[in-house]
This record gives structure tokens, C-alpha cells and sequence, in this order.
């Protein structure tokens, strides 16, 4: 019998540490443990006799780490057909009088994939189909792709995998005490993803000891229907004497092995530190239960590398974000031309923030390397948001570099009923494991009728399973017309989707917008429209989330068809809204004259509204010197007061300063009639080699509030040009700042010029690493800790 | 190892703290919004890259003295028992700090100095993560995290940064640093990070302390927080 039909019948023991043993039998460290499959092959069969004679029904090949890239690390890497290739021969004999199956272990390649590491999709795929060929070639029964840490990996090792030949492929991940892999993947992620690769069973194993997988484990059996491999380490590792250890015993590991069962796993084995001891506990645990059957339907779910999204047929809609699509947005258009994603990102982010669970990404530009650009777009989008993504192109090239690059499992927009899309999308959804949206549209257009978009729609469910790819996986469009130039289309399309959903049991989807086009006051008719899509059955729809009338719409609508059930994420939600970021403004006096108008925008950083309230002081009569005087600079001062007690902090000191700065502005011309009443000329510079200027800005900010002439020469500045500046501008005070103990010895230096050309400004220092005691070494005239003492400084320092 | 791309979280708390703010239930909503809007701009212009390799080490009486470097001694305590040294840069990239510079040109101050509390936060949040990453593999090991040693950590002379750099391969995301040792692109780090047997005796303090919710609480050594 096959693997894949015992898998179906029985629960599987797989064997235990092949390492752990090798050391034992004097593999010496450094050595590459793969070797040892040429040379000492009665070791190596001596140790699968010994997990066969347990009662393990796989045993693994001594493969993990004979692959290309690490063999290289021994001379090795032209040794990767023959190492595996008599690894498999070793196993199969040794497998045979047990009726026993060998399973061709592959590791990990110890690189990160783009965009987390360099490797590229090619080059990882390349170095897994050797091995996998090499392995398939030899007559491996199945292939254990295992201690896998990254999805992206993973998915490039199935592919190869898929391409090597028929055999059946575990994918088995290693997750942590969190739940989650090495790159953030959490169990139901990692078998959506992998499922749709064509595995035959999912796993976990290593790390971690049993104890800390049982959630794994379970969340694992609730994601999938496939058959659920554990191998545990024996324990967490402890170093004892400088040597990893694992403590956990047999009985301990068969009991949780049993446990794992009663979830619904039915291959159990163990990892680092088990024995053959231990496989046998477990075989005397475990052997004879019968498998938990697991029948559980899910909806279309597609994934990014962290997080799974469900489009479920009873479930809340889901809204697919349409804004990284350059037709008609200029400045996106440009920016594809350019090469740059910056827009892209900021809209990605918008766009999930806003309420979109899937992005879809379009990088349809005239002239443009179109397969370059949407390489940028995935990999900045991608570990930017959480959100899986929507791949949106007509040019299957471009299409099929972006499912390489995806760490995840992506949506396909479109594929549609003439035969050449069938021909050429269907292929690359299976082939990197893609769901679909299918148009309804073939070579002669959109059917007019009900009818005829159903007959496109039953057409690419058939093929769809035709190519091996689950009906669930296809999502279908019923294409809305615009209602201006076809008003009897809508009722069409609306039909069609309850038909579609009803007779094909798939859900839909819809670009929603089309139907507007031409029409005034579009986002009426949008939403209307969506809310009866929705009441025909709708599952998702690509729209704008930061539409907020569309959002609302389908958060009620969600509610109002029992598709979010006892109202649960909408009054979350509406509770969120309404609790919001609540937060009090300290309690001010009320304000009833214009100065304390004045006074208190100024204490709450009003700067919007500074302007109208001085053009009311002034109105009444006020001169400008007197909303200086009286309510400006008092409110400045005790922004200062309360920044010094602790009630304020940086930022509404800031605020408060940028207020000031717009007061000033609005007033300069005004005041410029008046008598001149200047504080003082300070001239601030950070010193030569520090590049760090925050401190130095903010106190030139506010020393400019407080009424002072700043000449602010930058960073880094050289000490000669500080000294000149100060000398021609005639300046009171020079303020210096600097970082780094490194470079605030320029500070003496230019106290030093500053006496030696007998200049009468005064030198105050400050910076993370000045102190009070450095300013007094040094000879500073002033020294202050942050920029409200700076100005108290200054101000003392020009009396 | 050089890892180009790396997923950026930027707590809101953490911007708040490094404003110097401890209590943000009674500001200003205005401000509030600002700091949620810099946190969104500064996650689209910071490009979070880090280099990573382990070094050879000895142990020596006077500390650990990383192999190719005789003068570069860690003296922690906590090193004895120390089985792996990495050596970790990572940068958020230049835009931030070009931002800041815009913002106050343009009198924008109060989000001039938000971005720039931003920028600090994305880079230590970065070293985190990365530190987190490499936690977890050396999880597998048995092996638990230090605190961050090195120029500029504890009492290391801020002249090694140069070696330190050269040892990370910073050059590989672009981050250099001057004659006075100030690294650029500025929101860049360089450190080391030790691989202990034991979890550092920080997580004992933890332990002990009955604020759960600390953004500094230490568990078991490892960083829980990557999530990408």
C-alpha cells in the first residue's frame, strides 16, 4: 500500500533523531552528517533498523541537510545526486522486511528568501529540485519537507517538489512557544498555503517539546482536513556540560503523541533528542487508535505570510481594497514609471487601516516593464501589511512573477471563459497555488442575459476542477455594467449572483464602481448598488475602503442579512468608534476675552485657528504689541512652566511653538511699524562631525518664539565658520549642541576662538552627551538640559 | 546574513515615550492624531534592512575577545558561560531623517520631532525584531539572548564602532560612519548580541515586577514580539 493510502487508514509512526544517534556512534563534530551515507552506510542502517525495530511504519532518509547550498560548506555540492540517491538505497533496504516506507527528509537551506533575505524564488527552487530529484529518482516513497521555519521557502520547496516527480510531499513547519514559525506564520496560515501545493499531510516538528505544541497541534487540525504529523523534540534543549539535552522521557512523549491523536493527528514521531526508546513508546501509545475523522468545510481563504483571510459564503463580506491600481491616479503612474513605491505603501497602509482585508495590486502602465514594477509593488507591500493580496494583471508573466515572489496565497484577478485564459491562468493558480476570480465573460463578450453569464461561470468551475484546483478557490465575478448606457443590466447582474452562489455553490465577487460611470454624485448609486449586490449575495467586492458610506454599507448590510452574527463585529466596532481615542484637553479657564483667546490657543497649540482670533483681537482695538505682550508670550511661558513641571511634553511644546511662529508671521508687518523691540541675535549650530540637529532645532524654534533674532547654521558646522558668523552678525549669544562625546570636544575649541577674537557673545552649550560640570570644565558661559531651560538661558545670559 | 526587508512594527506607546509623554490618556486629540498620522508616514518611508552573522570568539580572563579582532573585548559578567556571539546593523534608511529635516524647514515642527521620535522607535524596534529572529533559531539550540553589548552599550568605547561596523558588513545596507563615529544613515544600530546557555538574570527582575503590560518586560530571553 501507498503512502497515501495508509495515511488514509492508519495512524503512521515515524521514526525519531537521526543526529542525536550519529553523534553517539562517533560522528565527529563539523563533519557533515550526510557524508557518512558513502562512508559508514552500516551506521546509518543500523540506526533505521533501530526506529523499524521500535514500530516506526516511515523511516527518514539521513538527508536534511543534502542539498547544494550546504553541502558546498564540505566540498560536497557536486555530491547531491549520490548522497541522497544511497541515502534512499540504505533506507529502502533497510525498510523492506518491515513492509516499512522511506520518507526523503529535506531541510531548510538556511537563507531567507526575498524580500526577508537575498535568495531568490529561482535559486532556492533550483537547489530543492536537485535534491528532490535525486531523492524521487532513487525511489523515495514520500518526501518530508521538514523544521521548515519560513512559508516562503516552503512554498518554493513544494514547487520544486511538485516538478520532481509523483510522489507524496509532507510539509512539515517548526513553530515556537509563541505558535508561530521563525518568519511570524501561524498554523492555519501555514496550511492554507501549503494545501493548495498539493501536500499530502501537514506537520510540525522540532523546537520546541510537546507540552508547548499542543495548541499547534490543535489549531492545526481545525485548518485542514489533511492528515496532521507531530514529531516533537523530546523537550525544550537544555546545555549541560556544553551539550544540548532533551529531557523529556518516552512515557511523557507517547502520553502527549496519544493526546494528538484524540485532535485528530495520525503520523507521530519525535525530533531532536527522541530515541528509538521513545518511538516505541509511542508505538505502544498510539498504534492501535483509530484516526480522528476530519470532514470540515471551509470557505475560499487565501493567505499572506502572517495572517488567513476566509471570503465565506455565510460570512461577513469581504472588502477588497482597489486603490493600487494606476488607472486614472497620475501620480501612482508616475511613480511606477519611476520605480518607486512610495504611494503604493502609503496606500496599502491606508487602505487595510480603513477596513480592506485583501489588497488587490494593479501595475498596468503603458511603457512600463510591467513584471519589474510588480516585483517592487509585492515585495514593499508585502511586509508592510498583514492583508493578502489580490494579483491584478492580464499579462500571465506578470501574474506568475508575483505568485514567485509571494509568500503567501494569493488571489488571481482574472481569469476569464475564452479558452486562452483558461489555457494559460488555470496552470499558474495550480502551479503556485493561487485561488481565482473568474469573469464571466468569453470570446464574445459579457453575456447579456442571466443565462449566458451562468453557462461562462459553470464553464470555468468545470475546468477550474479539471486542473486539480478546489471549486472553493474560485471566486466568481457576474461583471456589473454601467447602469447610465445599460439600465437593464444591474437586475441581470444581480440575478446572476444569486444564481451563480445558489446553482454553483462558489462565492462572488464584484467590482462594484463600474456601475456609476457617467453618472453625477457616483458614490450614491455606488452604494446603492452595493447594498442590493450584498442582498443578492455578494461575498466580497473590490471598492475603496477609505469610502466610508461603502465600508458603513457593508457593516450594515452584513448585520441586516444575519452574515455577522447578533451584530458582533458591528457593535464592536460602533463601540470602538464611539470610545475612541477619548481624551480630555488638561482643563483650561474658560476663555472670554480676546487675549485669553489668544492666550489659551496658544496653550493648546491652536495654530489652525491663531489667525482669525488675533484678526478679532485686533478688531477690537488691541494693538499688536499688546497681543504680544499680554496673551502670546504669557502663553508661550507657561507652555514653557508646564513643560518644566511635566504636565506638558515635546509635542505640545511644539505645537505651541508653531502657533507662536504663525502668530509672528501674521503679526510681523504690524509690528514692523512700531518700535523695534528685539530679544537678542543668538546664532545656533550643531559642532563639526555630529550629523545629530533635533536638539539644536527645537531650541532654535523656541528661542524664535520668545522674540529672539536665531541664525541657525545647520549641523556639523566647522568652528571657524560658527565664530564668523557670530562676529559679523554681532550676535549675544552663540548656543552650541552636540551628541557624541566624540565630538562635542569641538565645544572648547570654539569657546577658545570666541576669546581669542575678543568677542563679546556668550557661548551656551547642551546636547545628550554635554553636562553641567563639561560646561563648566570648558568655560561655557550657560548650559542648558532641554529647550525651555535654553531659552531661560539665553534670556539670563543677554541681560 | 543581510536581510533587505524586514516587516516594521511602531507601537504608538513607544512613540509616546520617546516624546518623553507617560501618561497618554490626557492629551490632546489633535496630537494624538498627529503622532497615529507621522507613525503611517514614517512606516512608508523607513526601509528597514539588517545584516547579521555570528563571529568567532574566545573566552579570555579579561572577557570575550571576538576572534579576528584581538582589541575587541566584551567584559560582561554575563558572558561567561556565553557559546555564540552575533554581530547585528540595522537602519530604517535615510527618509526619515530627510523628513524631520523637511518638516522643520517647513516650520513643521511638532511633526518634525514626532518623525524623528519615530525613526528612533522604527530602529530600536528593528534591532528587536531582528534580535527576535535569531532568538528563536537559537531557541532550537538552547541558547538565550544577551542584552545589546558593544560601542556605545555599556562601557565600550564609541571607537570600535568602525571595527564593529566592518565585523556586521554594514556596508551591505549602506551604513557607514564618520570620522567621529556618528553612524549614517543616523536611525542605524550596531551591536552585538551573546548566545548564554541560561536566560539573562533581566528576566529575574521581570519576574520579580508586577507591571505584566511593561514594553521592557523580558521573557526567557527571547523577544515575543516578532510578528511580521
Amino acid at each position: 500500500m501507498s503512502f497515501r493510502e495508509r495515511v488514509q487508514k492508519e495512524v503512521l509512526i515515524i521514526d525519531g533523531a537521526m543526529g542525536t544517534l550519529l553523534q553517539q556512534r562517533g560522528l565527529p563534530g563539523g563533519w557533515c552528517p550526510e557524508e557518512w551515507n558513502l562512508s559508514q552506510p552500516e551506521i546509518i542502517k543500523e540506526i533505521h533498523k533501530l526506529y523499524l525495530e521500535a514500530g516506526a511504519d516511515i523511516i527518514t532518509t539521513n538527508t536534511f541537510g543534502a542539498i547544494g547550498l550546504k553541502l558546498a560548506d564540505y566540498n560536497l555540492a557536486d555530491q547531491v545526486k549520490e548522497i541522497n540517491r544511497q541515502a534512499v538505497i540504505i533506507a529502502k533496504e533497510a525498510a523492506r522486511p518491515y513492509g516499512a516506507m522511506v520518507a526523503g527528509s529535506v531541510g531548510p537551506l538556511g537563507k531567507f528568501l526575498q524580500p526577508l533575505g537575498t535568495m531568490t524564488f529561482d535559486q532556492a527552487y533550483e537547489q530543492f529540485y536537485e535534491q528532490c530529484l535525486a531523492m524521487v529518482e532513487a525511489g523515495v516513497d514520500l518526501i518530508l519537507f521538514e523544521t521548515f521555519g519560513d512559508i516562503g521557502e516552503m512554498r518554493a520547496a513544494l514547487i520544486a517538489a511538485a516538478d520532481a516527480g509523483n510522489v507524496p510531499v509532507v510539509a512539515s513547519f517548526t513553530f515556537d512557544e509563541t505558535g508561530r514559525t521563525f518568519t511570524g506564520t501561524d498554523p492555519e496560515t501555514a496550511a492554507v498555503v501549503a494545501e493548495r501545493l498539493g501536500v499530502a499531510a501537514i506537520g510540525v516538528n522540532c523546537s520546541v517539546g510537546p507540552r508547548q505544541l499542543e495548541k499547534v497541534v490543535q489549531a492545526l487540525t481545525e485548518s485542514t482536513n489533511l492528515p496532521i504529523l507531530v514529531s516533537p523534540n523530546a523537550g525544550m534543549p537544555e546545555i549541560m556540560d556544553g551539550k544540548t539535552v532533551f529531557r523529556e522521557t518516552p512515557e511523557t512523549m507517547a502520553q502527549y503523541a496519544e493526546r494528538f491523536v484524540t485532535y485528530g493527528a495520525s503520523i507521530l514521531g519525535g525530533c531532536c533528542g527522541t530515541t528509538p526508546e521513545h518511538i516505541q513508546a509511542i508505538y505502544g501509545r498510539v498504534k492501535k487508535l483509530k484516526r480522528k475523522p476530519r470532514s470540515k468545510t471551509f470557505g475560499l481563504r487565501v493567505a499572506s505570510r502572517v495572517k488567513t483571510v476566509t471570503i465565506d459564503p455565510q460570512g461577513i463580506p469581504v472588502a477588497i481594497g482597489e486603490r493600487l491600481n494606476p488607472t486614472g491616479k497620475k501620480a501612482l503612474q508616475e511613480e511606477i514609471r519611476a520605480g518607486k513605491t512610495e504611494i503604493t505603501r502609503r496606500d496599502a497602509l491606508a487602505q487595510v487601516q480603513a477596513g480592506a482585508e485583501i489588497l488587490d495590486v494593479n501595475v498596468g502602465v503603458g511603457g512600463v516593464d510591467q513584471i519589474s514594477a510588480m516585483e517592487r509593488a509585492i515585495q514593499a507591500i508585502q511586509v508592510l501589511v498583514e492583508a493578502p493580496l489580490c494579483i491584478d494583471s492580464t499579462d500571465p508573466q506578470v501574474i506568475e512573477q508575483a505568485l514567485k515572489l509571494y509568500h503567501g496565497k494569493a488571489i488571481i484577478n482574472s481569469v476569464n471563459g475564452e479558452e486562452s485564459s483558461i489555457e494559460t491562468i488555470l496552470p499558474l493558480a495550480k502551479r503556485y497555488g493561487a485561488a481565482l476570480i473568474g469573469l464571466t465573460l468569453d470570446e464574445q463578450g459579457i453575456p447579456a442575459t442571466v443565462q449566458g453569464r451562468l453557462e461562462v461561470a459553470r464553464k470555468l468551475v468545470q475546468k477550474t476542477e479539471e486542473w486539480g484546483i478546489p471549486r472553493q478557490d474560485l471566486m466568481l465575478d457576474c461583471l456589473v455594467l454601467t447602469v447610465s448606457a445599460q439600465p437593464e443590466g444591474v437586475p441581470q447582474t444581480l440575478e446572476a449572483i444569486r444564481r451563480v452562489k445558489k446553482e454553483l455553490g462558489v462565492t462572488t465577487s464584484l467590482g462594484v464602481s463600474n456601475v456609476s460611470f457617467g453618472l453625477p454624485n457616483r458614490g450614491l448609486i455606488n452604494t446603492a448598488f452595493f447594498a442590493m449586490a450584498l442582498y443578492a449575495g455578494l461575498d466580497a467586492a473590490i471598492l475603496n475602503p477609505q469610502d466610508e458610506r461603502m465600508m458603513e454599507t457593508l457593516r450594515a448590510s452584513a448585520v441586516l442579512l444575519a452574515r455577522d452574527v447578533r451584530a458582533e463585529k458591528y457593535i464592536a466596532r460602533e463601540q470602538q468608534a464611539a470610545n475612541g481615542p477619548q481624551v480630555a484637553k488638561p482643563q483650561e479657564k474658560l476663555a472670554t476675552t480676546p487675549l485669553e483667546v489668544l492666550y489659551q490657543a496658544v496653550l493648546s497649540g491652536d495654530k489652525d485657528n491663531v489667525v482669525a482670533y488675533i484678526d478679532e483681537a485686533l478688531a477690537t482695538g488691541l494693538s499688536p504689541m499688546e497681543l504680544l505682550d499680554k496673551a502670546l508670550v504669557p502663553g508661550i511661558e507657561e507652555v514653557g512652566r508646564r513643560y518644566g513641571l511635566g504636565i506638558y511634553f515635546l509635542p505640545q511644546l511644539m505645537m505651541a511653538g508653531e502657533t507662536m511662529t504663525k502668530s509672528f508671521e501674521h503679526l510681523r508687518p504690524e509690528l514692523a511699524k512700531g518700535p523695534s523691540k528685539k530679544a537678542g541675535t543668538v546664532v545656533m549650530a550643531t559642532v563639526k562631525g555630529d550629523i545629530h540637529d533635533i536638539g539644536k532645532n527645537i531650541v532654535s524654534v523656541m528661542l524664535s518664539n520668545h522674540g529672539f533674532d536665531v541664525i541657525d547654521l545647520g549641523k556639523n558646522v566647522p568652528n571657524e565658520e560658527i565664530v564668523r558668523v557670530a562676529a559679523e552678525k554681532n550676535a549675544e549669544i552663540i548656543g552650541l549642541s552636540a551628541l557624541m562625546t566624540t565630538t562635542m570636544v569641538n565645544m572648547p575649541e570654539i569657546i577658545k576662538q570666541v576669546k581669542e577674537q575678543g568677542l563679546r557673545c556668550k557661548v551656551m552649550v547642551g546636547g545628550a552627551a554635554v553636562t553641567e560640570q563639561y560646561a563648566q570644565e570648558i568655560g561655557a558661559d550657560g548650559y542648558a538640559v532641554d529647550a525651555v531651560e535654553a531659552v531661560n538661558m539665553v534670556k539670563k545670559l543677554v541681560c | 546574513m543581510l536581510l533587505p526587508q524586514i516587516a516594521l512594527k511602531i507601537p504608538p506607546a513607544k512613540v509616546l515615550r520617546y516624546l518623553g509623554i507617560k501618561n497618554s490618556t490626557d492629551h490632546w486629540p489633535e496630537l494624538l492624531r498627529q503622532i497615529e498620522a507621522v507613525i503611517q508616514a514614517g512606516k512608508v518611508l523607513a526601509t528597514p534592512t539588517a545584516a547579521i552573522t555570528q563571529v568567532p570568539f574566545c573566552l579570555e580572563q579579561q572577557g570575550v575577545v571576538i576572534g579576528s579582532m584581538p582589541d575587541l573585548v566584551l567584559g560582561d559578567a554575563a558572558l561567561r558561560k556565553i557559546s555564540a556571539v552575533s554581530v547585528v546593523a540595522v537602519t530604517v534608511g535615510e527618509a526619515i531623517e530627510q523628513e524631520v529635516t523637511r518638516l522643520f524647514n517647513k516650520g513643521e515642527t511638532t511633526k518634525g520631532v514626532i518623525m524623528d521620535a519615530v525613526g528612533t522607535v522604527a530602529v530600536e524596534e528593528l534591532s528587536e525584531q531582528v534580535i527576535g529572529l535569531a532568538a528563536r533559531q537559537m531557541g532550537v539550540r538552547g541558547l538565550y539572548a544577551t542584552a545589546k553589548l558593544g560601542p556605545g552599550y555599556q562601557d565600550m568605547p564609541l571607537e570600535y564602532l568602525p571595527a564593529v561596523l566592518q565585523l556586521a558588513e554594514a556596508w551591505q545596507i549602506n551604513i557607514t560612519c564618520n570620522e567621529f563615529c556618528q553612524m549614517k544613515p543616523s536611525k542605524s544600530l550596531c551591536f552585538f548580541i551573546g548566545w548564554v546557555p541560561e536566560p539573562p538574570k533581566i528576566r529575574e527582575k521581570c519576574d520579580l515586577c508586577q507591571k505584566a503590560d511593561c514594553l521592557y518586560r523580558c521573557w526567557n530571553g527571547r523577544r515575543e514580539e516578532f510578528v511580521l
